[in-house]
């Protein structure tokens, strides 16, 4: 019989999930990992995770089990699909990180509830580097306060969390702040372009800006970090990932009659990007795109120019 | 000997940290009662904006608009009337790449300089502080001159050929305008949502989605219900979005997002007020599902 006061699954090893579940298990937690992908799975299994062959077989386990997967349809399957976590005898609750529309998060809730269990939701950010150092900041909901799996491994994957309210409400703060990088870089793409046709270098103007009102985050880091120097190639947050972000916070906002007005303008932008090559590249590479309409000639993301 | 042309909310402060810091200034203002103080300060008291160009040799222009800017240089008791001739004239104006293009061609057949500025963040707050972001753009030499001479006033950046300053400006400005419309947009769509302001307004500015706008506007008013003070209004920004769009029509640019920015400060205009600060456009969409 396994150590159950001790033990967490994770559900979902890629750049972010398998950094933090390695980050769980250096905690004293015993670990107990599931993805579709082997080579994940392997990595993880170095580090001392001990794979399961089903989703049933970790629901046997462990009492909470951490998701962390790329889309609302994979956390659905996983959860409440017909392998999935509520379908075992005696199923743990879960602690979802995945960007995820709000009403999914409610549909996985109401299932957990149904076998009396808590659904726990948050989200994370500050990347894959964070994730892998164990400093990731979160939002979480509220409730996971009250868990005491939960609370251990907050504190062995971040060092900074926010707590949002109500159940569900960490899923739109990080779809919020999403949509609003997502704008910022799409509006700041097109900015840069601009003044560099007429005639401004843009590592110029964005020293400048910098120490200015527009400065940003996105300005900071997406652009005078990454972009400025180049580094937009593929394994970060890619174009199609923001747009998947973008479009769900437009069916938040369609769902409660209000409105992505500069959201859907971006994720036009994004479609852009796609479009000229930048699907899988990390996504302030739409400055090519905006680059290419403005009549600025375009060498970003990829070494092609065009 | 330097001189300012308009002792407003920029220029006075930007006058007595001169000298504060130990300079000869000479002030002139079409206002006899802005230049009064002045006097006490240890400053020359001028007559006209041509008696500034007689006595000083750097020259700084700080007045509302091109109407005031061409006066101030070519009107009857303009710099103009005394001549540029080995002088140096820094505009820090909120006024036109067209007038910036022509005063440049103006100093050179003066045998003058002329270098394009424009402060780009900060405020009345920075400026009074002598910390203002300031862009200059001319001629490389004379703009680190500058710079070094009027390191009272804030930081200046280069960015390079003459007119690039006011552009700066331009872009700055639109980039403010959208962010401050979006950011309203979005967090009216969490508020929808049941999120809490607060809390949504500390996820922002704590992660990825932080913002000098955000915080500034947004903070102010989560801390006593107005968004900060001197900031334009709603229809001023949606005349700083037409300079944008201005810029997309002379360089053949689309601009997608300046056209739009537009539309929402118009539409802002009537449903949230014209007298309104420009980040009360926010209120708009919250006013969407009504």
């Amino acid at each position: 019989m396994n150590d159950r006061a001790n033990s967490v699954g994770f559900i979902g090893l890629g750049a972010m999930g398998g950094p933090m579940a390695r980050n769980a298990s250096e905690s004293g937690l015993e670990v107990y990992i599931y993805d579709k992908v082997q080579a994940s799975v392997d990595r993880a299994v170095e580090w001392g995770g001990i794979s399961c062959g089903t989703v049933g077989e970790m629901a046997e386990k462990v009492d909470l089990i951490v998701t962390v997967l790329p889309a609302d349809a994979h956390v659905l399957d996983i959860a409440i699909g017909d392998e999935g976590i509520f379908a075992h005898p005696t199923p743990p609750a879960i602690f979802d990180f995945s960007t995820i529309g709000p009403w999914t998060f409610q549909a996985v809730s109401d299932a957990a509830h149904a076998r009396g269990l808590e659904a726990y939701s948050g989200a994370l950010t500050k990347g894959v580097a964070a994730a892998e150092a164990g400093t990731l900041a979160l939002y979480v909901d509220n409730n996971a306060q009250r868990n005491v799996l939960c609370m251990r491994v907050i504190e062995a994957i971040s060092d900074s969390v926010i707590y949002t309210g109500d159940s569900g409400t960490s899923k739109v703060v990080k779809l919020i702040n999403n949509l609003v990088v997502g704008v910022n870089v799409a509006l700041l793409a097109e900015a840069v372009s601009v003044a560099h046709k007429a005639g401004i270098e843009p590592a110029s103007l964005l020293r400048a800006l910098e120490l200015g009102s527009s400065c940003s985050f996105a300005m900071k880091s997406h652009f005078i970090q990454y972009a400025l120097r180049d580094d937009l190639g593929p394994g970060r947050f890619s174009t199609r990932y923001i747009i998947k972000d973008l479009k769900i916070a437009a069916e938040m906002a369609r769902l409660s009659g209000m409105t992505t007005f500069f959201g859907s303008l971006a994720t036009a932008y994004y479609r852009g990007a796609c479009a000229t090559g930048h699907a899988n590249d990390y996504y302030p590479a739409v400055w090519d795109w905006t680059d290419a309409i403005s009549g600025v000639e375009q060498t970003k993301g990829t070494d092609v120019k065009r | 000997m330097i001189g300012v042309i308009g002792l407003g909310a920029m220029g006075a402060p930007m006058a007595r940290n001169l000298l504060g810091a130990g300079k000869e200034v000479v002030v002139f203002d079409v206002r006899i009662e802005s230049m009064n103080p002045f006097a006490a300060l240890g400053a020359e008291l001028a007559s006209s904006a041509q008696d500034v160009t007689d006595r000083a040799s750097l020259i700084i222009t700080m007045v509302n608009d091109d109407a005031a800017l061409q006066d101030v240089l070519f009107g009857p008791t303009g710099v103009a009337r005394a001549g540029l001739r080995e002088k140096v004239l820094v505009d820090l104006s909120s006024t036109s790449v067209q007038l910036s293009r022509h005063i440049t061609e103006w100093a050179a057949q003066e045998g003058g300089t002329y270098l394009d500025g424009a402060v780009i963040g900060g405020g009345a707050t920075a400026a009074q502080r002598g910390r203002s972001p300031i862009v200059v753009a001319g001629k490389a030499a004379q703009a680190d001159a500058v710079a070094e001479e009027l390191a009272s006033l804030g930081t200046w950046i280069n960015v390079g050929a003459a007119g690039n300053a006011k552009i700066t400006k331009i872009i700055n400005n639109w980039l403010v305008g959208a962010m401050t419309a979006s950011n309203g947009e979005a967090l009216a769509l969490g508020a929808a949502q049941g999120v809490d302001t607060k809390t949504l307004f500390e996820s922002l500015t704590a992660g990825s989605g932080e913002s000098t706008v955000l915080s500034s506007y947004i903070g102010s008013y989560l801390r006593d219900g107005t968004y900060g003070p001197g900031l334009i209004s709603i229809p001023m920004m949606e005349k700083d979005m037409a300079l944008a769009i201005a810029l997309g029509d002379e360089t053949d640019a689309p601009v997608i997002s300046a056209e739009l920015t537009r539309e929402i400060y118009r539409l802002a205009s009537s449903n949230v007020g014209s007298d309104r600060p420009f980040p009360a456009v926010g209120e708009f969409f919250s006013s969407v599902n009504r």
